[in-house]
């Protein structure tokens, strides 16, 4: 038989576990890691190395090694945070076909879902191996405010990779699956997923296994990596300070310095000052050796403003959720930034109670991906329970390959999970003078559908353009375009009696279907609607 | 519980043909008076019984999008009538109108939502603005030379060479 799994496709790092009869089961690197970094190296010899040791080769090879592709992935090029993000980045992105950024490695030109297939199908193979079986489905899970584009863009990885994608979950939901499943709660539940590249705030009732979002909020432009870049900053400015060099515009010496500040923030979260010097670094031919120290009081002046803007997400997910802040009842942290002492200390203030702790912040969300995956595949078996359990270093001892645990052994009969998530954002169309109309506002319940009724703002008018639009503002300007659809050769009638109906639809992996119906002649249009900086899109 | 494969179909062949008569009580299965609470318990009732994702692997694969599909219409129902004013606005709505609610009263028109001020400069835009005030008296051949004289004016505008485009077509 096949495999599901469930695979947390992180900016940094990336997780897969499989639900097995006696628990979740973490799928391992060659150096028994269970969590792979989300990195690629095309060295020039022609290899492809992915994961841990793909890694280690980023200091040898930065045009060549490719990190944090989530951030690009679904993107317009040409935004203006892709932009700023772009400025740090070693290796060089230029616009492709639809304005979607196209990695440059050498003379190879790489889409992101070509980069992060890399990744997803490196992570097929570590769980291939331990488990001694094919893997072909999988759930991934995707920040919960992640773009129509960048959905499809991670869909379109997962197919690269020779994946069957059976859902896109939404990484808070995943980690309060993880919390809850199999636990009979009755509970309202934050979580706070703070990762390498975004931020995510859900908050859930957990009512047995009926896990419902009430709302959420987040930043797909908010994390880890910008912390590092500050300290990065922070560091050519020391460099520039103390020896008058100037590194910004030295992609070699700004990976040497961003690895550094990513070991300066880490060992920060244990101790109070880190001091110390940066050596390897090498400018015009000259290696060079910078000195440093960084207290942590100083290191949270240079963060606060991103806390603060996650501590300011958090309030509106519980304005919008209409819960007041005593009857949440645990408070989830995802993710790496989360084991930041001020991000806790900020939580710990808001919620008036100290995170849980139990919760593993880098497993938690494929945890529940596993847990997804097994109940779709039809596997999922509810015995002793989710919890995760150690996975076992090598094929040969896994108690799954070496056939110790049947797969039939079905202890009672399986409860499934029932996961009811919601819409990250307003879905809107263009309406006249400018302005915008929401056809699906913001933390419905998903999958949804609705229609409202239009009409022509001319007489004799047989054509009607509906631009869709994905955000909060009323100007329709102000929002993200996600496209448009055209009806045309409509019979001409006076303005105002004609009817079109407009239906959105939102299907379980929170990608928008439109559809409008001129409702007497029966004229209908289904959007193919050309999202920019995604990859060309098939046929639905 | 999970519904059996067969209460599933039997369901779908019940709500489908009726689909866009019914009221947002009917896809919860609820009496129309009901408060927060009961408008939550019966969604999750519904979704117990009948999410997609219990039956991804048992329905055929038209079968499961029909699914999808009237699940979506429960979900519109829910979002609609939760909060503690949901069910009364429906109601309010609904007795308006006189009719079952299905659709809501239109709003503004659908049309191009790029702000003509912003695509073309000044002059341009007053003519622009006379071409509008033509085509609402009906008079096309004074809209079609103001959009001349408006590209002339500004003659980068891609709105002005779009709106002369569907003004000229036959």
């Amino acid at each position: 038989m096949s495999l599901a799994v469930g695979i947390d496709l992180g900016t940094t790092n990336s997780v897969v576990a499989v639900a097995t009869p006696t628990g979740v089961e973490f799928a391992l690197g060659a150096s028994g890691e269970r969590i792979h970094p989300s990195v690629v190296s095309y060295p020039p010899d022609g290899a492809v190395v992915v994961g841990l040791e793909g890694r280690r080769l980023r200091p040898d090879y930065p045009a060549h090694t490719i990190y944090s592709a989530k951030r690009l992935i679904g993107q317009n090029v040409r935004a203006p945070l892709v932009q700023l993000a772009l400025t740090g980045l070693p290796f060089p992105v230029e616009e492709g076909p639809n304005q979607q950024p196209l990695i440059v490695v050498g003379s190879r030109r790489l889409t992101v879902p070509e980069v992060s297939a890399q990744v997803l199908g490196y992570l097929k193979r570590c769980a291939e191996r331990q488990l001694g079986q094919q893997v072909t489905d999988a759930v991934i899970t995707v920040p919960a405010n992640f773009t129509d584009a960048q959905r499809q863009a991670t869909r379109e990885a997962g197919r690269l990779a020779g994946l069957e994608v059976m859902r896109l979950l939404n990484e808070p939901t995943a980690a309060a699956l993880a919390y809850g499943f199999g636990q009979h709660k009755d509970e309202t539940v934050a979580v706070f997923d703070f990762g390498g590249g975004t931020f995510d705030v859900s908050l859930l009732t957990v009512r047995d296994e009926v896990f419902e979002v009430l709302a959420t909020d987040g930043d797909f432009f908010l994390g880890g990596d910008d912390i590092d870049r500050s300290i990065a900053e922070f560091l050519a400015a020391e460099l520039n300070r103390q020896q008058r060099i100037d590194p910004r515009g030295d992609p070699g010496l700004m990976t040497r310095l961003t690895i550094a500040a990513e070991e300066i923030k880490l060992h920060l979260s244990e101790a109070t000052s880190a001091e110390g010097e940066i050596d390897g670094l090498l400018y015009q031919g000259r290696a060079l050796t910078l000195p440093f120290r960084l207290t942590r009081a100083q290191l949270e002046e240079l963060i606060r403003g991103y806390v603060e803007r996650t501590i300011d997400l958090t309030r509106n997910v519980l304005t919008a959720a209409n819960v007041s802040i005593d009857s949440v009842t645990e408070v989830v942290c995802v993710g790496g930034s989360t084991r930041i002492p001020l991000v806790r200390q900020r939580l710990a203030e808001l919620f008036q109670r100290q995170p849980a702790l139990r919760i593993n912040p880098d497993e938690v969300v494929a945890q529940g991906a596993a847990i997804q995956a097994g109940s779709l595949s039809g596997a999922l078996f509810h015995g002793g329970g989710m919890a995760t359990r150690d996975a076992v270093p090598t094929a040969a001892l896994s108690p799954l390959a070496s056939g110790e645990v049947p797969w039939s052994r079905a202890a009672a009969a399986p409860v499934r999970p029932i996961l009811l998530d919601v819409t990250p954002a307003t879905l809107r169309i263009s309406t006249a003078g400018g302005y915008s109309e929401p056809i699906l506002e913001k933390n419905l319940p998903t999958p949804i559908e609705r229609t409202r009724v239009f009409t022509t703002a001319h007489d004799s008018q047989t054509r009607v353009v509906i631009e869709c639009g994905r955000g909060e503002h009323r100007k329709f300007a102000d929002n993200e375009p996600l496209g448009t659809l055209i009806l045309d050769e409509l019979p001409p009638r006076r303005r105002g009696e004609v009817r079109i109906e407009v239906t959105f639809r939102v299907d379980p992996d929170g990608i928008l279907h439109v559809r409008a119906r001129d409702a007497d002649t029966g004229i209908a249009r289904e959007a193919s609607l050309t999202i920019l900086g995604a990859p060309a899109r098939k046929a639905a | 519980m999970a519904w059996t494969k067969a209460q599933v179909l039997a369901w779908l062949d019940e709500v489908e043909p009726r689909a866009d008569g019914r009221s947002h009580f009917d896809w919860l299965e609820l009496p129309p008076t009901a408060s927060p609470r009961p408008v939550q318990d019966a969604f999750h009732t519904v979704a117990r019984s009948r999410h997609p994702d219990l039956f991804r692997t048992s329905l055929s694969e038209r079968d499961f999008d029909r699914l999808t599909r009237m699940y979506a219409k429960v979900a519109n129902a829910y979002a609609e009538l939760r909060g503690p004013t949901g069910a009364a606005d429906y109601l309010r709505k609904r007795r308006d109108s006189g009719a079952p609610v299905v659709t809501e009263p239109a709003p503004p028109p659908a049309a191009s939502p790029i702000d003509p001020a912003k695509a073309m400069n000044a002059r341009a835009l007053a003519f622009y603005r006379r071409a509008e005030g033509a085509l609402r008296t009906g008079n096309r051949a004074t809209a079609v030379l103001n959009i001349k004289a408006a590209i002339a004016a500004d003659p980068a505008s891609a709105l002005l060479r779009a709106a002369l485009a569907e003004l000229t077509q036959p």
